[in-house]
């Protein structure tokens, strides 16, 4: 089984893209991935209710492939956030969190962790597009949350650094690290499987960003045996979600 | 598939340890993804020694003929002027590799318009990585004085590695139309559908596939290659014809 664990639906004027539930299951077939796990743009940027809505909608067209972040644009959002994401975890069925994390507002703060807390309870991963170091500062405060550092330090704001996102994943062993990100460095996947093992790292593509086939080429491509790349591709995803 | 990888290259890495450093570990990847020819240079030429680095990738072409092409790096620095260009060219060496961030000097320099109109008296391709790989730490060299590079020097072909999405891919699209002698190395493109945009927005004619190997994984340019949806001719003039025909080789 493929579960990609980051794939965006939605518009972004930024990103020029425009995907619907179609335009990625399509893509999805093309690349054999069984089951993605999506984020909404709007609700992730500007209006996450609307947003997150409008994902549960393009869910229900195909819910046997198709699971539901429930995206808030901050934790600064405060009691708004937790009740949206209480509310997508009861009526939509999302079984993760995104947020973002800009260097403008960071979610290393104290105002963030009553949103982990409350992923925690109930039981939905985290996607965070952070860096290492707040997803170590976050990590010291809420050791028990499945937090999902996206990217793995791989964007800009992180500065490309995996060797210190897989560092800080040491520290925490809850701490789980995506594979999506424009950089395709020889070696990385296989640094952090001898650091942290197979286990916590989940195969992503930041479709429709991002080329889907280029990010299963690094997962397929790299130096790890056929159990390891299983974990990453699909088994650590099935296990977090319960799914068989 | 039958592939040149125009962007290769083999030696140490100062931010991390690579798996494979050898060229003869080049070309086991090389095999395992089924490309048939990488133009390649020592990594010592592009962090340390430029001389040094040319040494060592003559050597290896040398060693392996059918496999690897040798590209050359100069700077400013320790002679690296327009004699010592006509004798690397003289020693077999097919392309020049210009780091301008890496060596210390800017594309309007003197030494910059002297070595491309050397290089284009010798049909050597100038290839500009405006990153030396797809790694967020590197921050991209702007088009911009690339751009007015390629434009004081219309004889001299350059290659344009680097690039991403966004404005960067913009701005590499809005070169190479306006410059016939711009050709794009594809191997820091990652973006949604990437290489099918780039030949529906410039044509495949000066479309070069790279991996980037060895500093990244070179099977994820292979995928990006076959998966693309374009034209089987494009395919195959991006896979290998267009860089023999560029670099003046024949097909094995």
């Amino acid at each position: 089984m493929i579960i990609d664990a980051h794939v965006h639906l939605g518009t972004s004027a930024y990103f020029h893209l425009r995907a619907d539930a179609d335009f990625l299951l399509a893509q999805a077939d093309a690349c054999g991935f069984d089951r993605l796990f999506v984020t909404e743009l709007d609700a992730l940027f500007y209006d996450m209710t609307e947003g997150n809505d409008a994902l549960a909608r393009e869910i229900a067209r195909c819910p046997e492939r198709l699971i539901g972040y429930a995206s808030v644009p901050t934790p600064r959002l405060g009691q708004r956030a937790l009740d949206e994401v209480r509310r997508c975890r009861e009526v939509h069925g999302f079984r993760g969190v995104k947020t973002y994390s800009h260097p403008e507002a960071s979610i290393a703060e104290p105002g963030s962790l009553p949103l982990l807390e409350l992923a925690a309870e109930l039981d939905m991963v985290v996607l965070a597009h952070t860096t290492p170091e707040e997803c170590d500062w976050l990590m010291d405060r809420m050791p028990d949350v499945s937090l999902l550092m996206a990217h793995m330090g791989g964007h800009p704001y992180a500065r490309g650094d995996w060797h210190r996102a897989v560092a800080v994943a040491r520290r925490h062993p809850r701490l789980l690290l995506d594979t999506a990100t424009s950089q395709i460095d020889n070696g990385m996947l296989e640094h952090a499987v001898a650091e942290i093992g197979p286990g916590r790292i989940l195969f992503g593509t930041d479709m429709p960003l991002l080329d889907p086939f280029v990010q299963l080429a690094k997962v397929q491509g790299a130096d790890l045996g056929a159990d390891a790349k299983a974990r990453i591709l699909g088994g650590n995803a099935a296990d977090l979600l319960g799914l068989a | 598939m039958n592939c040149f990888d125009f962007n290769a290259c083999f030696g140490h890495w100062p931010y991390w340890d690579l798996h494979q450093k050898r060229p003869d570990e080049l070309i086991a990847q090389m095999d395992r993804c089924g490309i048939e020819r990488a133009a390649v240079m020592s990594l010592r030429g592009l962090v340390v020694d430029w001389r040094r680095g040319n040494e060592e990738t003559l050597a290896a072409a040398r060693t392996a003929p059918a496999r690897l092409v040798a590209a050359a790096s100069l700077s400013p620095f320790d002679r690296g002027g327009v004699a010592e260009l006509e004798r690397l060219a003289a020693a077999g060496f097919r392309l020049l590799r210009l780091y301008p961030q890496f060596h210390s000097y800017s594309l309007a320099s003197a030494f910059a318009d002297e070595i491309c109109d050397a290089a284009a008296a010798r049909a050597l391709p100038v290839m500009i990585p405006t990153r030396p790989m797809m790694n967020w730490r590197f921050a991209a060299l702007p088009l911009d004085p690339v751009a007015a590079l390629a434009g004081r020097h219309p004889r001299t072909a350059f290659v344009i590695s680097g690039p991403n999405y966004l404005a960067e891919y913009q701005s590499l699209v809005e070169l190479m139309r306006r410059s016939d002698n711009v050709y794009c190395e594809i191997s820091a493109l990652q973006g949604f559908g990437a290489l099918a945009r780039l030949v529906g927005d410039v044509g495949a004619g000066r479309v070069l596939f790279g991996t980037g190997a060895l500093l990244h994984y070179p099977a994820c340019n292979v995928a990006k290659l076959e998966r693309a949806a374009i034209p089987e001719p494009a395919r195959r003039a991006i896979a290998r014809e267009n860089a023999l025909r560029l670099l003046g080789l024949d097909a094995c």
